[in-house]
């Protein structure tokens, strides 16, 4: 083999540890199977390594290829999609440190890794998960430095600074670009996620789920405010409407569902202030977004519906921004038609009786609708209803008799859902809304934070002359809920996130981990707005607001003049490194005073010393005999008198030294 | 230290007394004894090698002996040999001309390549190995070697490997023209100055002209220098072999010798630059594309290397 | 015919094109002993594996794009950019180096003949993965971490009589990443002696000898006594110290050796008829021959003189002589 494909050992060590770097944040997303065949890919290295086995034939390949396809295959069930192509390039990945002999593979087997690390950005843009891809990128870096100093045949850590540094040189550079480069619209449609777990609301909701939803700490969506933050407890977060009941379980209408002409959200009437603000949502897999009520966003892309809520063409696989405006106090709907009036009292036939009954005797002894809301609300609070994450489970056909009746324990999901089949029984136009209600707010930045367990679940009522008003049942049972939070809505039943011990937020009340987990939420929020969500509307506007307008001149500019300034510095650093022969002071001087004889033709020879040097000049220029005498005398004692240890050089010789030459500009 | 440079001076004048016009020679041949090495005399028949060693001797106050080398010498007849003595029934040592304090092997490469090799093993090692039996020569002890120039036919000339082993070389070339019109004129007197020649440095003398030299500085700019001359021998294309470390070690030690000789506390380039076509011209090969010979390349080391650092 | 002609133009263009090279190189690095690497002597380009890894950051952009994935725009321009910075690391790789052609060591055809370089930086850093070769010789592959000097040796086959030049040495590097190539040919005028192949001949025909003495020589065996040594079965009886003997001293041989100052002319003319080659080939054979008999011996050739004479010196004259007997023009 020639010389240059060989792979140093030490190289062999940076690319083993490159690579299980690389595979770790994938770890919980792979069948267990592939990081079995990283564990036996190496030890098989390491054994052609020692000469105990040999690389991999042609057909062992081919096996390893076709099972590793296979494996994929029963493990996701098909090989398109995201995550198995995923899977199926980190097994290729192991299979090519098995076969990894010569330079040119190592080459493919670390472009893969860099490759490796951009497809751990699909599944999450995390801050702490950027920054350990950095340390990734840093790792292979340096495994490719390694690669190319030969005779290293030990573990040699400092292969690791010079990847560091020129990454750090490379960084300036890299954020004028991201800020500079035209973002693009997708070349062709992708691969999906689809075999991502959902998380959040779904669209499909039994009495129950919100309360399971309710025991997760993650975090759903941040929102800051353009102006002040309005009361947390008026924070209602329309997700979804719930508009039609089968089988016991409230589902959204599909799009196609609605009429063609219904099917755009009608023009509002609009009063007063907006509330300005920006929403970051966690990737969810599912493609409805979050607002206060009657929300319009003004990020391109995002669709209105009909029942007043947002939603994305594709699920959100990644965090997602956008602006919204909210005008609280808007009537939505003032007028309902009929097709709208019809769908929003339909329910299901033949169920419910008891339920069904109760609603037309309490409405028959009312007069308005405002009034048999207010009954049923009393009957909540008055009557012993249990507010509990722990409401216990229904049948299928009658859950809302089961509950009303007999169970009477439930979450806020329970008290919508019967609230609304009341409604609709007495005729009154109801609907389920789910989303969440409240947050957080982090001190920190002025944001709120809203978690997946401010899940919450209320109803719509439309009223003539009001059009459709919120009812949130929850209210009537447990008003803690909605002016404190979950927390302290369940302090006495101690549920709160009993299920997730780990949660940062279950040690809330220590002060220094809460103001460190507040600190880095703000900071994540910072991350999200402005690497994660950057998009070409903020793309213009950043450069705007720095250059005004915005020409390929300017561009050109910029991007070269960023070049200069970060090239130039490192090149200063590359090529003016410290010489390897060094000049010592008596010589730079002493050879300033040959410079100063050399313009007058009297060059000394290097074979000259300065003795003879002084005689040949003295001879030319007697006039300055004494000056040189003196120089030349200085010198000798300074270079060759001192110690041998060196710098013993008498500073003030040194001084009259120097002074000497200064003063010795000779001519003829 | 004033009286140091007396008496090397005083010892020169001596030698000069018969050895007319070479005072740079007979200067360097006392450096080379004063460090402790053994000194070549390289030139034709009849330039006076013979003569420098003599007085070097005297002056110097050292027993000598002389021993002409010829083709048919063997190692015995330098070393000793042991003789049966029938009164006692026993061998008696009978020491050869070696154990003295100064000798001049005269002609050195007239003789066999193995009584050269047994000569500079003894100049090595400061003892003699005869029949097993190993015995210490005395001290001070020194050689003087003469060589003629290797074209000659008829000779042995030493191996570059051993040439190492030698301190300096020296080349004492025709005298001076009016050298040698006193020398003619001298000719006429009597008195054989050579007998008559004083001793000028004494036991003790040398030992404080020594310690002397252990008290020399070389400066680090000195080294430098030195390292730039011995790079250069061994990057150069003109040399096929460059100074050894040795001979690295010789030229610095015939520098500072040299500059305490000169009452100098500190080396001076000048005093490399003195010593260094006697120390290197010997030690150094020209390459295979080089036309010159050893002192040609001591002059390229002394025109080309730079004195002061750049 | 046609075929044949525009096999003859396109060859003839090749040639064209090479020779304007090497004008346009010698003209760019000059031929030296001596080449210290500055802008001007460097060339630098992507190596294979740059544009692989150029179009790896090819396909990340792609799926940046397709994914809207910011950190996916953001790794892939940081890679992109650590390209750009490696291009000043690579070109400072070599940057600053001296290479000297130090010697070349003699070589009788079919050996190979050693070169040797030495490879100095001009700046405190450390060069990693420096590889030098000449066309068809053998590799080495060097880093300069903490001596300031490294001494290469490259062997290359040699086969024809006289002085042998090996062409542009090859510099090149791909450190630190192997995303770009730096290189450079460099003419160190470095050139090896190829001795003629040494040919036995049966006998040294009409041996020379030197004139004063007249008689042929003996090779084996001689008169001179050279001393003595413990007595080896098979040693002559006649050689045995009988004296010695007497004394107790045990039984010892005298030895007698063959320092005799006789000394053997290679003559031009001792192979009438032969060509010029095979003459020289003879000629090397026999100086051979006799400096491993530790005889003198002379060279005697049209125009060229050399007096008897042994050592290792002598030899390489001699052989030096042969090698170039007449090419002095070409040297």
């Amino acid at each position: 083999m020639k010389l240059q494909q060989q792979v140093p050992r030490n190289a062999l060590v940076w690319i083993i540890i490159s690579m299980f770097a690389l595979v770790a944040p994938h770890a919980l997303r792979l069948p267990p199977w592939v990081l079995l065949v990283y564990v036996v890919a190496v030890i098989w290295r390491i054994l052609v390594y020692r000469g105990r086995w040999s690389f991999p034939g042609r057909s062992v390949k081919l096996i390893l290829i076709f099972s590793s396809f296979i494996g994929v295959y029963v493990s996701y069930g098909t090989l398109v999609g995201l995550e198995p192509m995923v899977a199926l390039l980190l097994t290729a990945f192991a299979f090519k440190l098995i076969e990894l002999s010569r330079r040119n593979d190592a080459y493919v087997l670390l472009f893969l890794g860099y490759f490796v690390c951009i497809t751990e950005f699909l599944f999450s843009q995390d801050l702490l998960i950027t920054l350990y891809s950095m340390l990734n990128v840093v790792l292979v870096t340096t495994a490719l430095v390694a690669l190319h100093q030969p005779g290293e045949h030990q573990f040699n850590r400092g292969s690791i600074r010079l990847a560091g540094v020129m990454l750090a040189q490379a960084l300036p550079l890299m954020v004028v670009i991201f800020f500079l480069f035209p973002r693009i619209d997708p070349l062709w449609t992708v691969p999906v996620n689809n075999h991502m777990a959902k998380t959040g609301m779904s669209d499909f909701m039994k009495p129950g789920d919100v309360a399971k939803l309710s025991q997760s700490a993650d975090v759903a969506l941040r929102v800051k405010f353009d102006g002040d933050i309005p009361p947390v407890s008026a924070l209602y977060w329309r997700g979804l409407v719930f508009s039609r009941m089968q089988q016991g379980a409230w589902s959204a209408l599909d799009y196609y569902d609605v009429p063609v002409k219904q099917q755009r959200p009608r023009e509002m009437r609009t009063s007063g202030d907006a509330l300005e603000y920006t929403v970051i949502m966690e990737p969810s897999w599912q493609n409805w977004l979050y607002g206060l009520h009657y929300a319009r966003a003004t990020t391109p892309g995002v669709r209105h519906t009909a029942d007043y809520r947002l939603s994305t063409l594709s699920p959100l696989e990644t965090e997602y921004m956008y602006r919204v405006r909210s005008w609280t106090q808007a009537q939505a709907e003032p007028g309902l038609s009929q097709w709208r009036r019809e769908i929003e009292t339909r329910l299901p036939p033949g169920s419910n009786p008891r339920t069904r009954q109760l609603a037309q005797e309490m409405k028959a002894l009312t007069e308005t609708d405002q009034q048999f809301i207010d009954a049923v609300l009393n009957k909540f609070s008055t009557q012993d209803y249990v507010y509990t994450l722990q409401p216990g489970s229904l049948s299928e056909l009658h859950a809302m008799d089961e509950f009303l009746f007999e169970s009477r324990r439930g979450f806020c999901e329970h008290y919508a859902s019967a609230f609304t089949v009341m409604m609709r029984a007495a005729g009154v136009p109801a609907r389920v809304v789910a989303g969440y209600l409240g947050g957080e707010i982090n001190p920190v930045n002025r944001t709120v934070i809203v978690h997946q367990f401010d899940a919450h679940a209320w109803a719509e009522v439309w009223l003539q002359g009001q059009g459709w008003v919120r009812v949130d049942p929850t209210a009537a049972v447990s008003p803690e809920r909605i002016e404190w939070g979950l927390e302290a809505a369940m302090q006495a039943e101690g549920s709160f996130l009993s299920e997730a011990p780990l949660s940062a937020l279950r040690y809330r009340n220590i002060p220094f981990l809460n103001l460190l987990r507040l600190r880095y939420d703000a900071l994540t929020y910072r991350w999200q707005s402005w690497i994660v969500g950057f998009n070409s509307e903020r793309q213009l506007n950043l450069l705007r607001d720095i250059f005004g307008e915005i020409n390929t001149r300017v561009i050109a500019t910029v991007l070269l003049g960023s070049w200069v300034l970060v090239l130039v510095p490192v090149s200063i650093s590359l090529f003016r490194k410290r010489a390897t022969r060094q000049v010592s002071r008596p010589d730079r001087f002493y050879l300033k005073f040959c410079e100063r004889l050399a313009r007058l033709g009297l060059v000394r020879s290097a074979g000259e010393t300065p003795g003879q040097f002084f005689l040949r000049a003295e001879a030319a220029l007697p006039a300055y005999a004494g000056q040189m005498r003196d120089i030349t005398s200085l010198y000798n004692q300074l270079a060759y008198a001192g110690t041998a240890d060196g710098e013993g050089a008498d500073a003030s010789t040194l001084d009259t030294f120097s002074r000497a030459v200064k003063r010795f500009r000779p001519s003829r | 230290m004033m009286q140091l440079q007396g008496v090397i001076d005083s010892a020169v004048k001596e030698v000069g007394k018969v050895l007319l016009g070479k005072e740079p020679q007979i200067r360097l041949a006392l450096c080379c004894l004063v460090a402790r090495g053994h000194l070549l005399i390289e030139d034709l028949p009849g330039m006076g090698k013979t003569t420098l060693s003599h007085a070097l001797a005297a002056v110097l106050g050292l027993s000598w002996k002389r021993v002409q080398f010829t083709s048919d010498l063997l190692p015995a007849d330098i070393l000793g040999i042991s003789v049966y003595d029938a009164r006692d029934a026993s061998f008696s040592f009978h020491p050869g001309p070696i154990f003295t304090q100064l000798l001049l092997a005269d002609e050195i490469n007239r003789t066999t390549p193995r009584t050269q090799s047994a000569l500079l093993e003894a100049m090595a090692e400061g003892q003699v190995t005869v029949e097993g039996k190993t015995r210490a020569l005395p001290q001070p002890f020194f050689v003087i070697a003469t060589q003629n120039p290797v074209h000659q036919s008829g000779t042995y000339p030493l191996p570059e490997s051993q040439l190492d082993r030698f301190l300096m070389r020296l080349e004492l070339g025709y005298p001076h023209p009016r050298a040698e019109r006193e020398m003619f004129e001298r000719r006429h007197s009597a008195i054989r100055e050579i007998d008559n020649l004083q001793q000028c440095i004494n036991a003790q003398q040398l030992e404080a002209i020594r310690v002397a030299v252990s008290k020399v500085q070389a400066s680090d700019s000195l080294l430098d220098y030195l390292q730039r001359l011995v790079a250069c021998t061994r990057q150069s294309p003109e040399f096929e072999v460059g100074l050894s470390p040795r001979g690295a070690l010789a030229l610095l030690d015939c520098a500072r010798t040299w500059a305490a000789m000169h009452n100098r506390g500190h080396v001076v380039p000048e005093d490399v630059q003195m010593v260094l076509p006697a120390v290197a011209s010997h030690r150094l090969v020209p390459g295979g594309e080089y036309a010159g010979d050893g002192m040609a390349l001591v002059d390229l080391l002394l025109r080309n290397v730079d004195v002061i650092g750049s | 015919m046609a075929d044949a002609l525009g096999v003859t133009t396109e060859q003839g263009l090749n040639r064209r094109l090479r020779a304007s090279f090497r004008q346009w190189i010698n003209r760019r690095i000059p031929p030296a002993r001596e080449v210290t690497l500055d802008q001007r002597r460097i060339f630098i380009f992507p190596s294979k594996a740059g544009f692989f890894f150029g179009f790896c950051l090819l396909v990340m952009l792609v799926t940046a794009i397709n994914f809207q994935n910011n950190l996916g725009y953001a790794l892939t321009f940081l890679l992109a950019m650590l390209f750009m910075v490696a291009i000043l690391h690579t070109f400072a790789n070599l940057s600053g180096l001296t290479i000297r052609a130090l010697r070349a060591r003699p070589a009788f055809p079919g050996q190979q003949t050693e070169f040797d370089l030495m490879i100095e930086r001009g700046r405190q850093r450390d060069h990693f993965g420096l590889h030098l070769m000449w066309p068809g010789s053998s590799e080495a592959l060097v880093n300069l971490v903490d001596e300031d000097t490294v001494t290469v040796q490259l062997h290359m086959a040699v086969d024809q009589r006289g002085w042998y030049s090996p062409g542009r040495l090859l510099l090149e590097s791909s450190y630190p990443l192997g995303l770009l190539r730096c290189w450079t040919w460099v003419d160190l005028e470095l050139h090896a002696l190829v001795y003629p192949r040494p040919l036995a001949s049966a006998d040294l025909p009409g041996l020379a000898t030197d004139t004063p003495d007249g008689a042929a020589v003996t090779v084996t065996g001689s008169d001179d006594f050279y001393g003595f040594r413990d007595y080896h079965k098979g040693d002559s009886p006649r050689h045995i110290h009988w004296k010695g003997v007497a004394k107790g001293q045990g039984v010892q041989s005298k030895q007698y050796t063959a320092y005799a100052d006789r000394s053997v002319w290679l003559d031009w003319d001792m192979f009438p008829g032969l060509g010029t080659e095979q003459r020289l080939s003879h000629l090397c054979y026999w100086a051979l021959e006799f400096e491993s008999r530790n005889q003198e011996y002379g060279l005697r050739m049209p125009a060229v003189v050399i007096e008897p004479h042994m050592g290792d010196r002598h030899r390489d004259r001699v052989l030096r002589e042969l090698a170039l007997y007449g090419m002095e023009g070409q040297a």
